[in-house]
C-alpha cells in the first residue's frame, strides 16, 4: 500500500480543493491516462485497488504509471468518543485529486485494451473519471 | 507546411476581468509579438484560433488595422478539463530567418524486440529543431524496426537530412524493454504501518538520556 517513508508533520490540516489541476493535467508518459473530473481524496488502498485492477486486465506487456501519491494523512476519532481533547489519530493517507489531473497513464497495449483496463480502474475510485489519450501537440482535443 | 489565414481585432483593454468578458462572448485574447517589435493585444474568435494551434503551421494574420503579419503560434493556453482555448501567443517570422521550433517524433515500423515480448517504449516525443520556415517538417520519422530487446535509439542516430537538431544527440528517442514480470499478489511486500516524522526520533532520545 502506498504511504510516505518519512514526513514532516504527523497530522494535517484538511485543506480546500478549490479550481482544477494546473500541475499533471497531461499524459506525460503513456499513450493514454484516466483524468479525474471531479475533485476527491483518493485514499491508498482506492488507488491499490485501481493499479491491480488495471494489471490484471492488461497481464502482461503494458506499463502503467500511478501519478497520484497519498501523501495526506487524515486522521479519525475513535468511535463513541466525546467531542473535544484534541484531534485524532491518523486513520489512512490520500491523494488530493482535483479536476483535470491524469491519476494513471498506460503504454504498451491496444486502445480497446487500455479503454476497457481504465473502465474496471475507474470503478474503483470514488470520482468520475475520463478515458484520455496523448495529446500529440497542444490544442489537439483527446476526448474519448 | 499549411499556410493558414488568421484574423484578430486589437485589443486595447487588459486583465483578468476583460478576458473572461472576451472568452464569454467566444473571444479569446491574444498577443502578437516577436522581430524586435512591440507587441500586440489581440482578440480572437475561439474557434478560428483554436483550428491553428495544433502543428507549426505558417500562419497569415490580418489586422483589424488592415496590417499583414505571418506568425506562428509560440504558445497555447488551455482549460486542464475541456481543453478549450485560453489564451495564445503569436510570434512574428521572418521567412527567410530561421526558427527554432518543437516537431513531434513519429516511430516508424515494428521493432524487432516487440515479437519477442519487449515493449516499445517511446522516451522523447518532440525534438528542437532550427529550419526555415518553409522547410519545417511535420513530424521527424525514426525507423525502429531494428531494435530488439534491450536496445535504445538516440536522436543522434536518426538521420534527418538537412533539419538541424538541437536536442542533445544522446538523448534516446525508443528503446525496447523486457515485459515486467508480474508480482506475485500474495507475496507481502514489507509494509510500512506508520512513516518516521523527522525530528522526533532525536526528540524522544534526548528525553530518554
Amino acid at each position: 500500500m502506498l504511504i510516505p517513508k518519512r514526513v514532516k508533520h504527523r497530522k494535517q490540516h484538511r485543506g480546500r480543493m478549490k479550481g482544477k489541476a494546473q500541475r499533471g493535467n497531461k499524459v506525460s508518459f503513456g499513450d493514454y491516462g484516466l483524468q479525474a473530473l471531479e475533485p476527491a481524496w483518493i485514499n491508498n488502498r482506492q488507488i491499490e485497488a485501481a493499479r491491480v485492477a488495471i494489471t490484471r486486465k492488461i497481464k502482461r506487456g503494458g506499463k502503467v504509471w500511478i501519478s497520484i501519491f497519498p501523501d495526506k494523512p487524515v486522521t479519525a476519532k475513535p468511535a463513541e468518543t466525546r467531542m473535544g481533547s484534541g484531534k485524532g489519530a491518523p486513520e489512512h493517507w490520500v491523494a488530493v485529486v482535483k479536476p483535470g489531473r491524469i491519476m494513471f497513464e498506460l503504454a504498451g497495449v491496444s486502445e480497446e485494451l487500455a479503454r476497457d483496463a481504465m473502465r474496471l480502474a475507474a470503478h474503483k475510485l470514488p470520482i468520475k473519471t475520463k478515458f484520455v489519450k496523448r495529446e500529440e501537440m497542444d490544442g489537439d482535443s483527446n476526448e474519448s | 507546411m499549411d499556410r493558414l489565414q488568421l484574423k484578430a481585432d486589437i485589443r486595447e483593454q487588459k486583465g483578468k476581468g476583460v478576458a473572461r468578458q472576451l472568452r464569454r462572448e467566444g473571444l479569446v485574447p491574444g498577443v502578437l509579438y516577436g522581430l524586435n517589435q512591440e507587441p500586440v493585444n489581440l482578440k480572437l474568435d475561439a474557434k478560428e484560433a483554436s483550428r491553428v494551434t495544433g502543428g507549426n503551421a505558417i500562419i497569415d494574420l490580418t489586422l483589424s488595422n488592415g496590417d499583414k503579419e505571418t506568425v506562428m503560434v509560440k504558445d497555447a493556453q488551455l482549460e486542464p478539463v475541456k481543453k478549450d482555448l485560453l489564451h495564445i501567443d503569436l510570434y512574428r517570422i521572418n521567412m527567410d530567418e530561421k526558427v527554432t521550433i518543437e516537431v513531434p517524433v513519429e516511430l516508424v515500423g515494428t521493432a524487432a524486440g516487440t515479437r519477442e515480448g519487449g515493449i516499445l517504449e517511446q522516451i522523447l516525443r518532440q525534438v528542437e529543431v532550427e529550419c526555415l520556415p518553409t522547410n519545417i517538417p511535420d513530424k521527424i520519422e525514426v525507423d525502429v524496426t531494428e531494435l530488439t530487446v534491450g536496445d535504445s535509439l538516440n536522436i543522434g542516430d536518426v538521420n534527418t537530412g538537412d533539419i538541424t537538431i538541437l536536442t542533445d544527440a544522446s538523448e534516446t528517442v525508443a528503446t525496447v524493454v523486457a515485459p515486467e514480470a508480474a508480482p506475485a499478489e500474495d507475496a507481502e511486500e514489507e509494509e510500512i504501518t506508520e512513516p518516521e516524522v523527522i525530528g522526533e526520533e532525536s526528540d524522544e532520545e534526548e528525553e530518554e538520556e
